[in-house]
């Protein structure tokens, strides 16, 4: 391949690069967070002995700031999470790695206990 | 050697800037989905980013040598077209593109977050690191003075290589 040649490649693989980098731009303000097509979320579905974890999780760790009922206090209004968060898994990772003023939950509570603690909140505070 | 101009240098630092302040507005606006878009197992998006981050890394360090190189071996402000300035152009090139997927998953995924300093750190660099990127890329197109492109071509290589250094994977 001569110098020549090789330049023009180049410049062609930049133009490339540039419009598949645009188009990763266009996608990251354009897309929500729920895959199509992904099934219902187990939060969503969650059992009794969940959500009793949840409520137990929920007065201790987060009701201090989200209001006992969820209405809020230094923390926002919890009581549309489900519509304002459409994925439990996106709410879940808020609530492991922190947003804002939130601390990150993550290293105190296991798993278990953020999935509970998501389904508490999303089904209403019941 | 040419004469420094302000003006010539307002434009790849002001779209560089206002690259870095988009991506650090948008990380901390954006609600992170907590999930990859291709790859749903947050374990093999966390593999892919590894493989990922090893390669720009790897890249950006020979992009810095062959950077390096054409500073020392052209005279100040001489842009003469050599197959080794079009190989650092490829490198530099395959290197953003490989870090393309890694930022969007860190911006979309996780967002630009402030818990600990690693992370904050990883955010705001990997903001500005972009900004850096955009300006060089604005400066070279541009008659800007000549230490402004091995400069800004530091400052990039730098801040991806602290961008790598910071990575949890």
């Amino acid at each position: 391949m001569t110098a020549s040649r090789f330049h023009r490649l180049v410049g062609a693989v930049q133009w490339m690069v540039g419009v598949a980098a645009m188009a990763a731009v266009v996608m990251l303000f354009s897309l929500d967070g729920a895959p199509p097509g992904d099934e219902a979320p187990a939060a969503d579905n969650a059992g009794a002995d969940v959500i009793a974890l949840g409520r137990e999780v929920y007065s201790e760790q987060c009701a201090v700031c989200h209001g006992p009922d969820g209405g809020g206090g230094t923390g926002p209004d919890l009581r549309s999470v489900a519509e304002t968060y459409p994925d439990p898994v996106a709410q879940s990772f808020l609530v492991a790695g922190g947003r804002g003023l939130m601390p990150a939950f993550g290293a105190q509570l296991s798993e278990q206990e953020i999935a509970a603690v998501v389904a508490f909140t999303r089904l209403g505070f019941r | 050697m040419p004469t420094a101009r302000p003006a010539v240098l307002l434009v790849p630092l002001g779209l560089g800037a206002a690259t870095s302040l988009a991506l650090g507005i948008y990380g901390a606006v954006h609600d992170p989905t907590g999930r990859g878009l291709l790859l749903i197992d947050l374990g093999e998006v966390d593999d892919a980013k590894r493989a990922l981050t090893g390669v720009v890394v790897g890249l950006v360090i020979v992009q810095l040598a062959l950077g390096a190189g054409l500073a020392l071996s052209q005279r100040p402000g001489e842009r003469e077209r050599t197959v080794v300035r079009d190989v650092h152009r490829l490198v530099g090139t395959v290197a953003f593109a490989c870090s393309i997927p890694v930022a969007f998953h860190c911006l979309w995924a996780l967002g630009a977050r402030g818990g600990d300093l690693r992370v904050a750190l990883h955010s705001a660099i990997g903001c500005v690191a972009y900004g850096f990127f955009v300006a060089k890329i604005t400066a070279v197109r541009r008659d800007a003075p000549s230490f402004v492109i091995p400069a800004l071509g530091i400052a990039v290589g730098v801040a991806f290589l602290v961008v790598g250094a910071t990575a949890a994977v």
